[in-house]
């Protein structure tokens, strides 16, 4: 009797003690993926072969971890896990937030620009604009400025895509590696042209040599400037732009009012000081945070040249080509008209303006950018945990249903943005009388055609632009290369056919005509991309 | 005539020469004991790019082959570092659809048949491996994994295969697939490297990931190799992906990549030496032949482990030594409790745990609040980082160790060397070690801990009985050079195995066929 008792006793001790390590091992790892795992996970409680005998009456761990895993598969099969997950959802509010939060971000890039605005409006000078200069004056800055963006459109796509991922990782110290290589090729490529510029017009005197010189000049501050500017960009400090922008902008309007210099050399002094700020914040914030982090005492190299020139010769082409894109109609309206330009190219007040004014609406739009991107970066991994496999093609949908969502914003946003640019500025109109630069702005019916021409163009260059995005976002920046590289040449040869047939003005068809094919190209890729974005999420790598 | 030395390909994962920890240590003595008779080189993996090697490398390493898994978008240029890059393009240039379908699909949908199929025939597994291994030696590994086919073919086996075993678990995501794929992307990364010819024997130092090199080789040049476990790579792999934060399909995912990678490497294996008995039944669960299985025990340098009077600042006190990072498989809070036990019947006794306060904050927080509400802070203290670890053990009258997971500690036999007994935790290795010179408990007892430390500490000749057995123990079974002499014999006898490449014994059709084209393509390039 004592003895059945007593192995009664031992088999309810038994029993106890099993229960609870059931309960242990669901607390450790719920769902057991085999009977190894429970094993594995019964051993590392410190349970042995010998406790798996005295403590659970089993011969072993494994005997053990079989039946707990049986135990709890039992339990599971008589829960109601079943859930259909076949949609997700982001949240209304939580879309409007981040909307506001992107947008907002998306404008602020664009304040830059809104200050030289208002310094021009307001003093009469910019950076690197006056509203008194001469058409020839006019032409010296915007050849030098073109040149600039021209030549260093590659290497500032380059810095920006370069500086994103390491920055991305936290690795500064590669960030500023990356960003000396890059410079180191940027520069003396800048230098370079410089003295080809030179060279050319002396064998071939397109300009004055005097001219030439101080668009060379220009040429060679704004490269630098912009070169610094991207450093920033990527790297997130973009207060700091605005800042030496507006600093640089003040020193050129006091020592024009305080006739120190004359314009040129107090642009040049402008942007040589906006330049330094954002170059030294720059290199001791890399600094800072390279110290802090103790980077230094990390060996780290970059990839090899041959790896760094294959992993980025696309990217490098895109940002060459783009800044081509955008400048390709002013050249070839500025190369033709009616009565020839003096010389090989010649600005065009009344043209100028329109693209510039066309250029507001295209800030304004393009901020929306910024919140599609991010949305669409922070909805892709919880998107995949919440939708069923079998529910692929949901997954696929529901992202081809935020697309088309962008597109929509999108489409609202520039035709908004159009018109309050046209309204906005047409409301100026009530000062004509007192101001005639303004009357002059509205006098030339060509200003109000560019402004149209080039504001739809635009509305077509974002749309394709937000494609790329996405397309970069996931690492295929061929789709967008080969596709600005089409688009460029539409432009050449539609604005040339235009602007000569036509009237100069309508180069800006060129421009439409390019940003439409760019757009066009990009949005058949994306049609695709989205069809298939588990296979582009995938092999992102 | 200068006799060439024997070649070891060694072969690391998360350690040696990049990491620190006991492996590196173990691996750096084994190297540089050997520096007149073996040459070696290391076949690395490692989780990113920027690592440097923590260990002034001895003159017998040759080569560092270094494989970063992640963090860099063409880690060719760190594993194939001899060839330029342009070779690279050329193979990229050569990889078109029609060649990802003709020869590595194939091969492929048997890589996840049996991915699905972890506990499949082993030697269906190790041929699709080399397989594998073979068709990147002509064509790029990148390109392959991005074509589009294979993406769809996995994606639909996959499907196929959740479908039918989701029973009432999870639902399978979407996530499981892009991630899933993500990572075969990454973890089968050495399929891509070269393996070089003039190697003689392979060593895994895990029988895991690196150790595709082993299996790759011994098809290709029948080199012999042998696996040393430390710990055991598939019940690590268990334990940490089950209390992973990640859906369930994917962690059975990456197990089952871990088993079937594990299986292989046991399988053809020549030789598998744990560093304890105590592993070998993992071991046979996962294709060890029990032939094969000859443990080899880690070793220390007795004549700096070795056994000196206390330092003043702990003669006058019984004193119990251990040496853990604060971590809970270290069980911190069992060895607070067993000082609270132990300090009722000896209220001077002090406990001094050395180890790394960093591994895990929250649970080294959690063993001070324990202190504090034990009250016990008079009597227990963590050491922190030690300068000498060689005087660590001879600061104690004995030390203890209360883990609830081992493999073959180096701190046991460290402690033992220095004349100290040791009472233990009977897991892992440490019977092994303890038997008949030390004090075993069960794990998460603090009285049968406490009676042993009790014991030791109030029998003075017992104590120093065991000590000097556990040095004598140490200077017979647990030298460095008894440990590394093991070694050298194991690769002198797997020197004398005639090497006859596997690959003639291949019967699985796509790798078949593959092994046939190449030699097409040969017989044309010549």
């Amino acid at each position: 009797m004592n003895q059945q008792s007593s192995i009664e006793e031992n088999k309810l001790s038994f029993l106890e003690a099993r229960y609870k390590l059931i309960i242990d091992v669901r607390e450790l790892v719920d769902i057991p993926m085999s009977s190894w795992a429970v094993a594995a996970t019964i051993e590392s409680l410190g349970i042995r072969d010998i406790d798996a005998n005295t403590d659970f009456g089993y011969d072993n761990v494994f005997e053990l971890a079989e039946f707990v895993y049986e135990q709890i598969q039992l339990e599971i099969n008589n829960e109601d896990r079943s859930q259909s997950h076949d949609s997700y959802t982001h949240g209304f509010f939580k879309t409007i937030k981040l909307l506001l939060k992107y947008y907002t971000a998306g404008l602020v890039l664009s304040m830059p620009m809104l200050v030289q605005i208002v310094a021009i409006l307001v003093f009469e000078y910019a950076l690197w604009a006056w509203l008194r200069f001469n058409e020839a004056q006019a032409t010296v800055v915007a050849f030098g400025t073109i040149s600039s963006f021209v030549i260093t459109g590659g290497f500032i796509q380059v810095i920006g895509r370069l500086v994103s991922k390491y920055k991305g990782e936290e690795n500064y110290y590669l960030a500023r590696k990356a960003v000396y290589k890059i410079l180191r090729l940027g520069i003396p490529t800048v230098l370079l042209f410089a003295i080809a510029l030179f060279l050319i017009n002396l064998a071939f005197p397109f300009y004055p040599m005097r001219m030439m010189i101080l668009s060379i000049i220009y040429m060679l501050l704004i490269s630098f400037l912009l070169l610094s500017a991207a450093i920033l960009f990527a790297s997130e400090l973009r207060f700091m732009i605005l800042f030496s922008i507006t600093f640089g902008t003040i020193v050129v309007i006091l020592l024009t009012k305080a006739n120190i210099f004359g314009v040129y050399m107090a642009q040049w002094v402008g942007i040589f000081i906006t330049t330094i700020l954002m170059t030294g914040y720059a290199a001791l914030y890399y600094q800072f945070k390279i110290q802090t982090l103790r980077q230094e005492l990390l060996k780290q190299t970059l990839p090899y040249d041959e790896v760094s020139y294959y992993n980025n010769y696309r990217y490098f082409l895109y940002g060459f080509f783009y800044f081509i894109f955008l400048f390709t109609d002013r050249i070839l309206a500025w190369s033709t008209g009616d009565i020839p330009p003096p010389y090989i190219i010649w600005f065009n007040t009344p043209y100028e303006l329109g693209m510039d004014w066309a250029l507001i609406s295209f800030v304004i739009t393009i901020a929306t950018l910024e919140f599609s991107i991010n949305a669409f970066s922070q909805y892709l991994i919880p998107a995949q945990k919440n939708i069923s496999l079998n529910k692929m093609k949901a997954f696929n949908k529901h992202f081809n249903r935020f697309y088309f969502r962008q597109l929509v914003l999108l489409l609202i946003i520039s035709v908004v943005s159009i018109l309050i640019t046209y309204f906005g500025v047409l409301s100026l109109r009530a000062f004509e009388t007192q101001i005639p630069e303004i009357r002059d702005f509205f006098a030339n019916p060509i200003t109000f055609k560019v402004f149209w021409m080039g504001s739809i163009g635009y509305v077509f260059l974002v749309y394709g632009l937000l494609n790329s995005l996405f397309f970069f976002t996931l690492n295929r920046p061929t789709f967008v290369t080969y596709s600005m590289i089409v688009a460029v040449i539409v432009n050449f040869i539609v604005g040339f056919i235009c602007s000569r047939l036509f009237g100069f003005e309508y180069a800006t068809i060129g421009l439409l005509a390019g940003a439409f094919t760019f757009a066009l190209i990009t949005g058949i890729i994306a049609k695709k991309f989205f069809k298939h974005l588990d296979y582009y999420y995938y092999s992102a790598y | 005539m200068i006799k060439k030395k024997p070649i070891v390909l060694f072969e690391t994962e998360g350690s040696y020469p990049f990491s620190g920890g006991g492996v590196s240590t173990w691996a750096h003595i084994l190297c540089s004991e050997l520096e007149t008779q073996i040459d070696f080189y290391i076949y690395a993996i490692t989780g990113n790019p920027f690592v440097e090697s923590r260990y002034k490398l001895p003159d017998n390493i040759k080569k560092v082959i270094h494989i970063p898994l992640w963090g860099v978008e063409e880690p060719v240029q760190y594993y194939n570092a001899e060839e330029p890059f342009s070779y690279q393009i050329e193979k990229r240039a050569r990889t078109t659809r029609s060649v990802v379908k003709e020869h590595f699909m194939p091969i492929f949908r048997d890589f996840v048949d049996c991915l699905f199929d972890p506990f499949c025939d082993p030697q269906k597994i190790s041929e699709v491996i080399y397989g594998m291994w073979k068709y990147f030696t002509r064509y790029d590994y990148k390109q392959t994994m991005k074509e589009t086919t294979l993406w769809i073919d996995f994606k639909d086996h996959l499907i196929d295969e959740f479908e039918a075993h989701k029973d009432n678990k999870e639902e399978p995501r979407v996530f499981d697939v892009t991630f899933g794929m993500r990572w075969l992307y990454h973890f089968m990364m050495p399929l891509a490297t070269n393996i070089p010819k003039e190697v003689d024997i392979t060593h895994a130092t895990i029988a895991g990931f690196p150790a595709l090199a082993s299996i790759v080789a011994k098809y290709e040049y029948g080199t012999p190799s042998i696996v040393t476990d430390h710990g055991v790579y598939i019940r690590e792999r268990l334990i940490n992906l089950g209390r992973a934060d990640m859906p369930y399909f994917s962690k059975q995912l990456l197990l089952n990549l871990s088993t079937i990678v594990t299986r292989a490497v046991y399988f053809t294996a020549d030789q598998i030496s744990p560093v304890t008995t105590a592993n070998q039944k993992w071991e046979m669960k996962f294709e060890a032949d029990e032939s094969k299985i000859i443990p080899i025990y880690n070793g220390v340098d007795t004549s700096v482990f070795k056994p000196t009077l206390k330092p003043a600042h702990t003669a006058d006190k019984p004193t119990v030594v251990a040496v853990a990072h604060i971590f809970p498989l270290k069980d911190i809070e069992t060895m607070i409790r067993t000082c609270d036990l132990v300090r009722k019947e000896i209220p001077e006794v002090q406990f001094i745990v050395y180890g790394s306060l960093d591994v895990d904050k929250e649970y080294v927080h959690k063993c001070e609040q324990l202190i504090e509400d034990l009250e016990v802070g008079d009597n227990f203290r963590f050491g922190g980082f030690h300068d000498k670890p060689s005087m660590v053990f001879n600061e104690g009258d004995i030390s203890i160790l209360t883990s609830i997971s081992e493999g073959f500690p180096y701190t046991v036999i460290e402690s033992m060397s220095c004349q100290r007994p040791v009472v233990a935790t009977d897991v892992g290795g440490i019977k092994d070690a303890l038997h008949d010179c030390g004090i075993l408990c069960k794990p998460r007892d603090p009285r049968a801990i406490a009676d042993g430390v009790i014991k030791l500490l109030s029998d003075t000749e017992l104590r120093l009985e065991l000590g000097k057995k556990s040095r004598e123990k140490v200077l017979l079974n647990f030298t460095t050079k008894r440990s590394v002499d093991s070694y050298y014999d194991s690769y002198k006898n797997l020197l004398n195995i005639a090497k006859t490449p596997l690959s003639s014994t291949v019967k699985i059709p796509s790798v078949l066929k593959l092994l046939n084209h190449f030699e097409e393509v040969h017989e044309s390039t010549v």
